[in-house]
């Protein structure tokens, strides 16, 4: 079995009081793609420049290759970076800042220029090289930041949210473009960003953080059907959560609701929140009963195109506030051709089926 | 047991620049620490350099000949500053809220006197105003002879009315520019909210207007009465017996050779400078901070009488400006002004520039002073942006970092008397004792004493606050994440510096040059003091020593020299800075 390609164990860091990374442990395989997704702030961005030696960790080790670089300067390790501002020098042309590194290699002229005019021909600027930065667009610039960052053929590819400062459009074509070029030259990359559309396409596996820690590290679909905690679960698409007592093996009570689990890890009598997505929520017939059956009152409806959202409130004699208001809310997504033929109303009281397969159990904090 | 936090190899580089910030720290310390505490130590100490505690202090403020001095200095800064900043806030209100014609062109004259020296003001106030000014003799009976009448007035130049006026004019552009920059950042939108609500103009000027500005107009108050408080130029031409601490302390070391009440005048000098510099640094940040937000610019409508009435008083104060400035160059090419026996109005001459009393020949103190010029823009810049590069671009270090900053910002509060002074006090020094010991060492630096080195360190010293500020804010502007880019490539940080950093610092490093170039030229303050090695006269200290003289008409010769020289260096820059913008650099747009 092969080392994977970097590993890191334990990288902690401080802001003063602020703890920005709580011992990040993470192993990562030649040719990954990784994603670090996470709200600002969760310590994404820093972790990517510890990576990059443009930081220094307060602990723990970094070995990339098989080589420990935990104190190596960012002079002395092996990487290419391209930021959110792109970063271009803006005095030199597209060309002259690909070329920057490869001057410094003292290579023969002919060869940095036969390796310029390939590296702008693989992010798809052949005839750009004479412009300078400011006369590319923001897609462009940040083609040639790409090419610039891999000049070098570095071991390892860093990307911190460079997708962010893009008009939608052009961060929809880049995002397949950056994956395409990635594959084809086979660099191992990390990538940070807060969209969770960019990380659910692009990358192999997604490291969730949330607060200087990564809570889970696992494939985008796995991320998405299989979120192992309430915060992943939250972040990443919609998510309802209701409470639960459980009430034995595979079993439990919601809202005086009687609902089947597949697997329950704590003991009957304890709390627990159950967590559907709004796509895996059914429509039941209207005097449907038994397990996994519950009824909910509509409280709005909101047309996303393809779709409709409707939000509800479940509708039970504990699971309201003192003034009768339903208080656990409920999401179900119906595509629009569907809801057109219901033309389901405001107010509406409707029976909703809660798949047992889509319920995810995580631990509920206090009673 | 918590392991310790790891930390980086330092590389080459790592050390290369550490070196270069740690001789930095060096060079100013040497520059401005050591010589003030020489300064502030002979302060205490009597002629023979006996510690003698606050005895000089005691000696100022009880002999009423030496301790008007203070309350005068305070009287005319006081005034100077009234009468500037309420002058130039009509001007800069003229300039950026209303729609009056040629702004470009009374904002060029607004600006005239601050590439000018200070003595020049005299000059030309003299001319004009003094015992035989054109003004005061009534066109020297011309008007009295031909139409029989005498338009001739006397306003009492010499003394405070002199200074007043002199030190009005030099700190003008200071509070035009500041309060031209308050009143540009205000946001339309207030002034539309305040019309939809229907508030009367007055209103609106109380309560958004000034509220708006009140920063920059305390900034310009501040920086008027630094300006006004330290000038030597105006008071040593002008002020006749009307004592000022900066005269006070010229005329106690170089007319009574006494070291000991020079430095005590001189702290009396510096202390409330450093203060009112302290209050308006604070007052800056929170300017700087408006800045920062977002605004819609406001665009002045036209409003005819308003406009007329703002248009000529724009008018008046370019006439005044240019008559002061243009009578000190006219004055120096004249042999005789009227003559009752002679058909012919005015004689001129080339003579005034060619004059050899007071140690003056010729015009040998301009090239002196161009040579001192030139040396100190060029080591100015290189210093100065190496320490600007290193203090914004250094990985760690921060406490020196920091310090250095701090020192840099010093100068600043600094005016250019204690600098000289503080200079032949530390440079001057056989041996230099070293602290807590007996020990005494010959002074290293005490070879360049005598030698235009010295003049060189005073002037870039002395500039050296605005030039810093000047370049870090360029290398700020610069993003920081060009210096993780060329590391990610191992492209060694001289490159990067070379091949990026300098060339977009190019139009922050060509200003730095122009900025020391023209003020080495006009400054006489740091350089009165300095220049008493043979053959090293310059254009401003000659300036006084030929009016000292009774040579009025050399001195405005020489005057009409650095003037015009000032004059042309600003417009080459201006023209270059033009080109360098529309042609060679197409990055920039």
């Amino acid at each position: 079995m092969t080392n994977p390609y970097l590993q890191l164990e334990g990288i902690s860091k401080k802001f003063g009081q602020f703890i920005a990374l709580g011992g990040i442990y993470l192993e990562i395989e030649q040719g990954e793609f990784i994603c670090l997704l996470g709200p600002s702030g969760c310590g994404k961005t820093t972790l990517l420049r510890i990576i990059a030696g443009l930081e220094q960790q307060d602990q723990g080790v970094i070995i990339q290759g098989g080589k420990d670089i935990s104190r190596l300067p960012a002079v002395r390790r092996d990487f290419g970076i391209v930021f959110q501002s792109y970063a271009l020098f803006p005095n030199l042309t597209a060309a002259q800042n690909i070329a920057f590194g490869l001057q410094n290699l003292k290579k023969s002229p002919v060869e940095t220029r036969r390796r310029t005019e390939e590296l702008l021909d693989l992010v798809g600027l052949p005839s750009h090289g004479h412009h300078y930065p400011s006369q590319l667009s923001g897609g462009q610039q940040q083609r040639v930041a790409l090419a610039r960052a891999i000049a070098l053929s570095p071991g390892l590819l860093l990307l911190d949210e460079p997708l962010s400062a893009l008009d939608a459009q052009v961060r929809v074509s880049l995002r397949q473009e950056i994956r395409q070029l990635q594959r084809r030259v086979g660099i191992t990359t990390i990538m940070v960003t807060h969209d969770q559309i960019e990380a659910l396409t692009m990358a192999d596996r997604i490291a969730v953080m949330n607060r200087g820690v990564i809570e889970q590290l696992a494939s985008p679909s796995q991320v998405y059907r299989h979120p192992t905690t309430h915060f992943v679960g939250s972040f990443i698409g919609a998510m309802s959560f209701l409470p639960a007592i459980v009430k034995g093996i595979g079993w439990a009570d919601c809202c005086g609701y009687g609902i089947r689990l597949h697997d329950v890890p704590v003991p009957a009598g304890n709390p627990i929140q159950l967590a559907i997505r709004p796509e895996d929520v059914r429509l039941a017939e209207t005097h449907a009963m038994g397990d996994n059956i519950v009824k909910a009152r509509v409280k709005g409806i909101e047309y996303l195109g393809a779709m409709e959202r409707v939000t509800m409130g479940l509708h039970s004699p504990s699971g309201v506030t003192p003034d009768g208001k339903e208080r656990e809310v409920l999401w179900m997504d119906l595509p629009a051709s569907v809801s057109r033929d219901l033309n389901i109303s405001v107010g509406e009281l409707l029976s909703i089926h809660l798949p047992m397969d889509s319920i995810r159990v995580f631990a509920r904090e206090g009673t | 047991m918590t392991p310790q936090p790891t930390s980086q190899i330092l590389t080459l580089e790592d050390w290369i620049r550490r070196s270069l910030l740690f001789l930095i720290l060096c060079w100013l310390t040497v520059a401005i620490l050591f010589p003030i505490y020489q300064l502030v130590a002979r302060s205490f100490q009597n002629s023979d350099g006996q510690w003698i505690g606050l005895l000089n202090y005691l000696e100022y403020f009880t002999t009423p000949s030496l301790s008007t001095s203070l309350l005068n200095s305070f009287q005319v800064a006081i005034a100077s500053t009234f009468t500037s900043v309420s002058i130039g806030f009509i001007c800069a209100y003229a300039l950026t809220r209303t729609a009056i014609p040629g702004k470009g062109m009374f904002r060029m004259f607004f600006l005239l006197p601050i590439s000018i020296p200070s003595v020049t003001h005299g000059i030309g106030l003299i001319y004009l105003f003094g015992n035989q000014g054109i003004l005061t003799r009534g066109f020297f009976g011309f008007f009295q002879d031909r139409f029989g009448f005498d338009p001739s007035f006397n306003i009492q130049l010499y003394g405070f009315n002199g200074i007043l006026l002199g030190d009005t004019l030099d700190c003008l552009p200071l509070a035009i520019i500041i309060l031209t920059t308050a009143l540009t950042i205000a946001d339309a939108r207030l002034y539309e909210a305040a019309q939809s609500l229907k508030t009367p103009n007055w209103r609106t000027f109380l309560q958004v207007t000034l509220p708006g500005i009140r920063y920059g107009l305390l900034s310009a108050i501040l920086v008027c009465f630094i300006q006004a408080f330290t000038d030597f130029g105006v008071p040593i031409v002008v002020g006749g017996q009307f004592n000022v601490l900066a005269t006070d302390v010229y005329k106690q070391v170089i007319g009574q050779q006494n070291f000991a009440m020079g430095a005590t005048v001189s702290v009396l000098l510096v202390l409330p400078t450093l203060l009112v510099f302290v209050v308006n640094r604070i007052v800056e940040q929170r300017q700087i901070a408006l800045v920062g937000a977002k605004v819609v610019p406001l665009k002045p409508k036209p409003n005819l009488f308003p406009d007329l009435v703002f248009f000529v008083f724009c008018g008046f104060i370019s006439l005044v400006i240019l008559s002061v400035l243009g009578t000190s160059i006219f004055a120096s090419f004249v042999k005789v002004w009227y003559n009752l026996n002679d058909p012919r109005l005015l004689q001129f001459t080339l003579d005034n520039y060619n004059v050899n009393v007071a140690g003056s020949t010729g015009i040998e103190p301009f090239w002196n002073s161009i040579q001192l010029a030139l040396y100190s823009a060029g080591f100015g810049t290189i210093v100065i942006f190496l320490t600007a590069y290193l203090v914004e671009k250094t990985p760690g270090w921060n406490q020196l970092r920091s310090f250095i900053t701090f020192l840099s910002t010093l100068p600043n509060a600094l005016p250019g008397m204690v600098v000289g002074l503080s200079y032949i006090f530390f440079f001057n020094l056989p041996s230099l004792i070293l602290p807590f010991t007996d020990l005494s060492i010959p002074n290293p630096f005490n070879g360049i004493y005598t030698s235009i080195i010295l003049l060189v360190i005073a002037n870039v010293i002395h500039y050296h606050t605005v030039s810093f500020v000047t370049l870090s804010t360029a290398l700020k502007q610069i993003d920081a994440e060009f210096e993780a880019i060329a590391a990610s490539m191992r492209v060694p940080f001289y490159i990067t510096l070379v091949r990026v950093t300098l060339p977009l610092c190019l139009p922050a490093l060509s200003q730095t040059v122009v900025y020391l170039f023209v003020n080495s030229l006009r400054t006489v303050s740091a350089l009165v003091f300095l220049y008493s090695a043979p053959g090293l006269l310059l254009a401003t200290v000659a300036i006084v020593n030929l009016e000292d003289a009774g040579e009025t008409a050399a001195a405005a010769a020489m005057s009409t020299l650095v003037v015009l020289t000032s004059l042309t260096i600003q417009g080459i820059y201006g023209l270059m800075t033009q080109r360098l913008i529309n042609r060679s650099f197409g990055w920039m747009q």
